[in-house]
């Protein structure tokens, strides 16, 4: 269950001065639509501020204040526009500890809080193992301090586990006529 | 508010559809969600194994006037990462239609039919590929290229799975993935990879 990720949004200039926005500045609502079928003079994109990023998110949407440059498209009268937002809904990976219910990179294999780790233990020798031998072949994981004396099979101590968490990035495409612009929710450097 | 979207994979007949939220998806040979349990082995010499078929949607709530052009990619490393063996015919393939949606209509109300099919094959073992002429996904194996490397599904070329358009809360078209070992695939863990979904709101 993702939600988009804002940093800035747009406003719509209506030809008789009247502004929509896509965020309600006052109480932080999201409009519900990006497409609007009637003539537009102008649309400009804002930053998130502080303050509005605090009212979105009272409304259960995800906002973050950014200080992104404000974009301004002028439409001619007449020219065709065409305003709408791409999701890229992604999985990523990330470990939670059992012992301090710490959550971090998926990459990491060791919990950065209490540097609990998943080993295997062997009840001959008594010991932790962190690297076990693998032997695909009979499919036995079993303990390297043993296996040149009586090899054993070991059993893991899970104590880190996985799970994927969801993100929505989003970023704006504004066709005017016959060019088209994508407003990034970051900026690049060059 | 702005929509919600969550990744959906189903399992068993008819065809229940539980979140992947906070939960790793694996590739195994079993048709439910798998834990630890029957994963995917390296074959003996001389054979193919392929995994259960795992068949994902994308579901959407929220407000919104449309959504369209639903697109599946990755980052055309999930061979080499997971150590498949894409030279010798390993790799994770995705479902392919000749023409259209590449997606799998899952709905009657939203997608004109329900083509859903139960993964099936030998529990433990192998399960039958996409492709598989008489126990293939039924959708896609009577197509010219009824599966494709999703390897090939990059960002700059990503698959089309439902050009929809949705005007209220849905279930997209599904995808369909099987991942294949063949003998010199490496055995082991594998790292946690993401497939990557976009679409187009209004």
């Amino acid at each position: 269950m993702a939600r988009p990720h804002f940093r800035r949004f747009w406003v719509r200039v209506l030809p008789d001065g009247r502004a929509l926005s896509q965020f309600d500045p006052k109480t932080g609502e999201y409009c519900g639509y990006e497409a609007y079928p009637g003539p537009v003079a102008q649309i400009l994109f804002y930053a998130i501020t502080p303050r509005l990023a605090e009212l979105i998110r009272a409304n259960k949407d995800v906002a973050e204040a950014s200080n992104l440059p404000i974009l301004t498209f002028e439409i001619a009268p007449g020219e065709r526009s065409e305003l709408y937002r791409k999701g890229t809904l992604m999985l990523f990976p990330r470990r939670i500890c059992g012992f301090c219910e710490a959550e971090f990179d998926a990459d990491i294999a060791i919990c950065p809080r209490c540097l609990a780790k998943n080993q295997w233990y062997c009840g001959t020798c008594d010991t932790l193992v962190e690297k076990p031998l693998i032997d695909p072949i009979k499919k036995q994981i079993r303990c390297p301090v043993c296996e040149n004396t009586l090899p054993r099979g070991i059993r893991q101590i899970q104590c880190i586990g996985e799970f994927c968490e969801e993100k929505i990035f989003t970023h704006y495409v504004l066709n005017i006529g016959s060019e088209r612009h994508i407003i990034l929710d970051y900026t690049r450097r060059r | 508010m702005a929509e919600v979207a969550t990744i959906y994979r189903i399992y068993g007949n008819p065809g229940v559809k539980s979140p992947l939220t906070n939960k790793v998806a694996r590739f195994c040979t079993q048709d439910a969600e798998p834990n630890l349990n029957n994963p995917c082995k390296v074959p003996p010499a001389g054979a193919v194994y392929d995994s259960f078929r795992c068949t994902d949607c994308l579901g959407i709530t929220g407000d919104f006037n449309q959504v369209r052009d639903i697109y599946l990619h990755g980052d055309g490393n999930f061979a080499l990462d997971w150590g498949l063996d894409s030279a010798n015919g390993g790799g994770l393939f995705v479902g392919h239609k000749d023409i259209g949606d590449n997606g799998l209509p899952i709905d009657v109300a939203l997608h004109g039919s329900n083509q859903y099919a139960v993964a099936t094959g030998t529990v433990g073992t192998t399960g039958h590929s996409i492709a598989d002429p008489t126990n293939g996904h039924p959708f896609y194996r009577g197509e010219a290229m009824p599966e494709m490397d999703f390897d090939d599904c990059l960002a700059d070329s990503p698959l089309l799975i439902d050009s929809g358009p949705y005007t209220d809360d849905f279930y997209s078209k599904a995808w369909v993935f099987d991942l294949r070992t063949v003998p010199t695939s490496q055995y082991g863990r594998k790292t946690a990879k993401a497939a990557i979904v976009t679409y187009s709101i209004f």
